[in-house]
């Protein structure tokens, strides 16, 4: 089970809510994920909306854990001021403490998030750090009383995979009872596959889901790579070696 | 009659009020409070202060809802 501040979880699949081309595929996909977590961000009210957020009804029909983000946030005062505004909407401790450092790569800012982090571990909440690879950054994120850390794998939307396995390697071996959820950079199943295979807790990705042309099959393609790489790091899988190892016993070859 | 200059999610807005409080200054615009939370010049401001605290000139007050996110 998945253990996410004393939340036991079956899924190791967590999903974005973000950029897909409707509602109805929205809810399709996320139900395909068997995702039961789901990530959500805060934005200014529509001036000419004076309807029901159609959005969040859609959100909240899922009926499955939420957790809000503080995209957009280049500072620790400003992801401070959205965290307080996801507890009182969401009802959640949970926060995914997103704050950029880099408009280009959208790359954390670990000064600010060590400094968000802080101040929000003293008012009680339950801290999803978005971060780079960094160790030392990852160590003083446990030391604030982080029991999560989300590293990422490449930046957000890239799809381009694991760029630094070792560093998400040393991670998992300085930190054996943090859960690590790789986040951002993810592009294809394979990627997760390779994320959980690393010894990663879980997967947090959306726009490889999103953007695809079938987000629902995506979806599912995802899960089962996910439960495939989790599978393959809890069987312990074989060291590589440079050289061949024949398969077949080589006592008793005939000819 | 007082005007009371408030910025609203950016666009600035006149009020012809003497006293606006927060949760009044909803009631005009016709926003229904449920599913919103507010910022009144980037501090949060939790619900239950909404009726009792009153906007001063040029304040800015975000209405900030659930969006998309990844």
């Amino acid at each position: 089970m998945l253990d996410l501040y004393g939340k036991k979880l079956s899924s190791r699949f967590l999903i974005g809510s973000a950029k897909y081309p409707s509602l109805n595929i929205l809810k399709d996909s996320v139900m395909a994920s068997q995702a039961e977590v789901i990530t959500v961000s805060l934005r200014r009210l529509s001036p000419n909306s004076k309807r029901k957020n159609v959005f969040w009804e859609t959100i909240k029909s899922l009926n499955i854990n939420i957790l809000p983000n503080t995209s957009g946030c280049y500072l620790a005062k400003d992801a401070i001021t959205t965290a307080h505004i996801a507890r009182e909407l969401f009802e959640t401790n949970w926060l995914k403490l997103e704050i950029f450092g880099d408009s280009l790569t959208l790359q954390p800012n670990p000064y600010e998030l060590l400094k968000a982090a802080e101040h929000l571990a003293k008012h009680n909440f339950s801290l999803f750090p978005y971060m780079t690879d960094d160790l030392v950054v990852a160590n003083e994120l446990v030391n604030l009383g982080c029991k999560v850390l989300m590293p990422w794998a490449a930046p957000i939307g890239s799809g381009k995979g694991i760029t630094n396995s070792f560093h998400l390697k040393v991670l998992r071996e300085r930190f054996p009872f943090v859960t690590l959820i790789v986040d951002a950079g993810i592009g294809a199943p394979s990627h997760a596959a390779y994320a959980m295979e690393l010894g990663m807790d879980a997967v947090l990705l959306n726009t490889a889901v999103a953007e695809s042309h079938n987000p629902t099959a995506m979806a599912s393609a995802f899960s089962m790579a996910i439960t495939a790489g989790r599978k393959a790091y809890c069987s312990g899988m074989i060291p590589q070696s440079d050289f061949a190892i024949s398969s077949s016993p080589i006592v008793g070859i005939p000819f | 009659m007082a005007k009371l200059l408030i910025k609203v999610n950016g666009d600035k807005k006149n009020y012809n009020v003497e006293k606006l409080s927060i949760q009044m200054l909803l009631e005009k615009e016709q926003i229904k409070t449920n599913g919103v939370a507010i910022a009144l010049n980037k501090v949060f401001i939790p619900k239950q202060k909404h009726s009792e605290l009153f906007l001063q000139n040029n304040d800015e007050i975000e209405i900030i809802t659930p969006s998309q996110g990844g």
